[in-house]
């Protein structure tokens, strides 16, 4: 049964740029159309819609593409987080058209991340569920003539020069990872090696916010348009981490931008004011936001959006997360009246009913041929 | 650790197990050998429960579960935990916790006394300690009754055996990798 309306299925224009952020309220992922590359999902989430588990990037790929169902230009796993990496193996084996290449960081710390993955299932903590998985299906990829791209600070997606775009003429292409610069892998590194056990010891995961050292942030730039994807990059506590990393980094291209995934489902701690005055040096960018939750709280808080505003055109929140009070909709009153009795606070997160996504479609020269919300995402 | 537990009946609806990785997780919790990392409470034994019966049996199972003590109890709901914060000052931590359905429910529970008092609660309540909760009816003398537990999985303390199994599951796991 197709998930998206009719009217939704109209593919882009050779020469129209697409991005369509998806954000189910648990987890991103971006679809992007490139004039003269094809198509690419930067991310992947599973969502459930009534009974059934979707991948939102597939389903939306193979409900617009048929028949022909393109290769994919490129497949990107920005970090190891379960938000940003679950479904990526579905879309590689089941995409019909396959991936010309696929794309994560695999510099300094990924060995030690095989290592604490390895050593964390020893112990019976399935951290990371679901992540062997990925770097299975990629490396499988690999093996069937799919080229395998090592993400890092100014490395490149792609880069085509002097390219014919129709109705815009000559343009350079590129997209650029913006980090994890060095001092972020060689941060990451040293918390890995604190988690590795010692004899008689107890062995506990690490916080799982360490994955973030080694967010890819990427740069699309095209024409008259620059698209900054922010992953889950942080402000960085150090002067070489994070955002004050990236615009630290004198190699760094301008970062201005006609839109902006927001980092960090748009925390406080991923607004970097720097970055952002960087970003609004040309235009206030569209800013879109996808929601995450942690424990009661829930991002991006509405000071969080309040602060986008102030920085960008408009901003864009993909499915705004809803914790349902009334436990009687889901569980008998025996049951709900014993775990009211055991816990301080219960809520039930709403499941989702429709995959809202927010779809922005520009001609090379910036203009905005389409600017879409599709219920439950919002515009601020 | 009292011998002559008696058995109780969960009833699972294995037609409404939709999730692939709920599955995983209920067989990796059921393997966790007793005693050493299941508080004390109840033993889940998971003789019955072999892999072919998640995927392919469709009706209600009943799957016994030896429990301390001379009475059954008949598990109405339950969840896989995770703590994901806990604030010791003010006596609470919050959890994420899933049942067989998928439902993802949020709640924030006391620290129990016997955490408190424990010399060793800390090794039970840490950031990403894993936890089964339910509620069930209990049977017997004075009863049906409605209870609800929290079972926390203990660190595993790590031993010198361990490191060579690391070795043979990184190898499995990844295989195109050169070995450690």
């Amino acid at each position: 049964m197709p998930l998206f309306l009719e009217k939704l299925l109209r593919p882009p224009n050779k020469n129209e740029v697409e991005i369509s952020v998806f954000g189910p309220g648990y987890g991103e992922s971006i679809v992007l159309h490139i004039p003269e590359i094809g198509w690419g999902v930067v991310d992947s989430c599973i969502t459930r819609i009534g009974n059934t588990y979707v991948v939102p990037a597939l389903n939306y790929l193979l409900e617009l593409l048929p028949p022909t169902f393109p290769r994919l230009a490129f497949v990107v796993l920005t970090h190891p987080h379960k938000d940003h990496y679950e479904g990526i193996e579905k879309v590689l084996r089941q995409y019909p058209g396959g991936t010309e290449r696929v794309c994560r960081y695999d510099g300094d710390g990924i060995r030690e991340l095989k290592l604490y993955l390895t050593q964390q299932r020893v112990a019976g903590n399935y951290v990371l569920r679901g992540l062997v998985d990925v770097f299975k299906a990629m490396e499988e990829a690999v093996k069937s003539g799919t080229q395998f791209r090592r993400l890092g600070e100014m490395a490149l997606v792609f880069d085509l020069k002097n390219v014919s775009v129709e109705g815009y003429g000559k343009t350079d292409i590129r997209m650029m990872a913006l980090s994890p610069s060095a001092t972020s892998s060689q941060k990451y590194v040293e918390m890995l090696f604190k988690a590795f056990p010692q004899n008689g010891k107890p062995i506990f995961p690490i916080n799982d916010e360490a994955h973030n050292l080694i967010s890819v942030a990427l740069l699309l730039d095209i024409g008259d348009i620059q698209v900054i994807l922010g992953s889950d990059v942080e402000n960085g506590l150090q002067a070489n981490t994070g955002w004050n990393g990236i615009i630290s980094n004198k190699d760094c291209p301008e970062l201005w931008a006609n839109l902006v995934k927001v980092s960090h489902h748009g925390s406080e701690n991923g607004f970097n004011p720097l970055a952002w005055e960087q970003h609004c040096r040309k235009m206030r960018p569209l800013a879109i936001v996808t929601s995450f939750r942690q424990g009661k709280t829930i991002l991006p808080k509405n000071e969080d959006i309040q602060n986008l505003k102030k920085v960008s055109h408009k901003v864009g929140l993909t499915s705004p997360l809803r914790l349902e009070k009334n436990l009687y909709k889901y569980y008998p009153r025996d049951v709900v009246s014993s775990l009211l009795n055991r816990a301080r606070y219960v809520r039930i997160v709403e499941p989702t009913e429709k995959i809202g996504f927010i779809r922005t479609r520009f001609l090379l020269d910036g203009t905005i041929t389409e600017s879409r919300a599709e219920a439950p995402s919002c515009w601020y | 650790m009292d011998t002559q537990a008696t058995e109780a009946v969960i009833s699972i609806d294995l037609t409404s197990l939709p999730l692939k990785e709920n599955l995983a997780e209920a067989k990796s919790l059921f393997k966790v050998p007793y005693p050493q990392k299941i508080k004390q409470q109840t033993d889940f034994i998971p003789k019955q429960l072999h892999e072919t019966q998640f995927f392919e049996t469709q009706i209600i199972e009943e799957v016994p579960v030896r429990l301390e003590g001379l009475y059954k109890e008949t598990i109405r709901e339950w969840w896989f935990g995770q703590v994901e914060k806990i604030h010791f000052e003010e006596g609470y931590f919050e959890a994420n916790l899933k049942d067989l359905k998928g439902i993802e429910v949020i709640a924030e529970f006391n620290i129990d006394s016997e955490y408190q008092e424990s010399s060793d609660g800390d090794k039970y309540l840490f950031p990403g300690a894993n936890f089964i909760f339910y509620v069930a009816i209990k049977h017997g003398r004075g009863y049906p009754e409605t209870v609800s537990r929290l079972e926390f999985t203990t660190p595993h303390i790590w031993r010198e055996e361990d490191n060579k199994r690391v070795e043979e599951l990184y190898k499995a796991l990844f295989p195109n990798d050169p070995s450690l």
